[in-house]
């Protein structure tokens, strides 16, 4: 991560910490959309749902700022690994409640076919690929969307999952390997 | 993998000039690494969504007052240091009400003593049952 887009975060927190509303209102404003993405597209659920999650992570962030050190994580690490420890909590919680008969939280509805976004530009891959990152095992979703979306580094990555880094670098061979498959398969040919 | 000019100068306006300081989503849509795994930057585009992100921001906000004022009762009631005082409290109100009530009591029998001691009838304080029995000695 960048050093001044960590600063920014790192001084965010202090305010937080102090109890400064429009300090956490900007915190939202540079990681909402990041976080809500990552929660998701590892759910695939719908953005409704992923945005309460991210209340919660934001809701926690406000509550803890004052634990947080500087020192032993940057601020994007610290607000995924929340984000990432909710959304095992909650796909934990979702496959019980599929296991016992009951619907939990419904598959995104725009996964079926393209968004409006990809219509107008053509570009049915988002679609496909949206499709082909839900579809990888959990572990390998959770990394290559931590290094997509997040822009972490591999060291980061392992912290935020509490694997090593020669785990993840593993892990991020095969979900690429598999994303990249299933696109070629899903269109008929090398694509990315 | 890029963004239109006008959603890059709306970005610039968020987050000033220097694009190494905008948050990482953004920054990796702008800066579009040519040394970036192909996958990667598909997946990042298929993952984010184009949403108003002013309306997180008021959720969060909304959801952040509305926490405040029910954790806090929660906390009232989970504080160890709160719970200890409503015990010690508690145990206090029980201490001086029944001290209290054996006071009220205590009179009403110490009088009741007084009067068969100075001649009373014995009815007065234990009822006729008892005198028969005495009686019947």
């Amino acid at each position: 991560m960048d050093k001044t887009a960590a600063d920014i975060d790192r001084s965010l927190m202090l305010a937080i910490a102090t109890g400064r509303q429009h300090a956490l209102a900007y915190l939202v404003e540079r990681h909402g959309k990041g976080l809500t993405a990552f929660v998701r597209r590892y759910l695939g659920g719908s953005r409704e749902d992923a945005e309460d999650i991210v209340q919660e992570v934001f809701w926690t962030v406000w509550r803890k700022a004052a634990h947080f050190d500087p020192d032993k994580a940057q601020v994007t690490t610290w607000l995924y690994r929340i984000a990432a420890n909710r959304c095992i909590d909650v796909g934990r919680r979702n496959a019980l409640l599929r296991f016992v008969g009951l619907d939990a939280m419904p598959a995104d509805p725009t996964l079926d076919e393209p968004d409006a976004e990809a219509r107008i530009s053509g570009r049915s891959e988002l679609a496909l690929a949206r499709k082909g990152i839900l579809g990888l095992p959990q572990r390998q979703r959770m990394a290559l969307l931590l290094r997509a979306v997040a822009d972490l580094d591999i060291a980061e990555i392992a912290e935020v999952m509490g694997a090593t880094g020669g785990s993840v670098e593993q892990l991020l061979v095969r979900a690429r390997r598999t994303l990249r498959e299933h696109m070629e398969k899903a269109s008929g040919g090398p694509r990315v | 993998m890029t963004m239109s000019e006008e959603e890059f100068k709306k970005l610039k306006r968020r987050f000033g000039d220097d694009v190494s300081t905008w948050p990482a989503p953004y920054r990796r849509l702008a800066e579009n690494r040519l040394d970036e795994d192909p996958v990667d930057s598909l997946v990042r585009e298929a993952a984010i969504d184009n949403v108003d992100d002013s309306l997180l921001v008021r959720k969060v906000l909304d959801e952040l007052d509305a926490n405040r004022n029910s954790k806090w009762l929660w906390y009232a009631f989970t504080s160890p240091r709160l719970a200890a005082a409503a015990v010690l409290i508690l145990t206090g109100a029980v201490m001086m009400g029944g001290y209290q009530f054996a006071r009220v009591e205590g009179r009403s029998v110490e009088a009741s003593l007084f009067a068969v001691a100075a001649g009373a009838p014995t009815t007065f304080l234990f009822g006729d049952e008892f005198d028969r029995t005495v009686s019947n000695l």
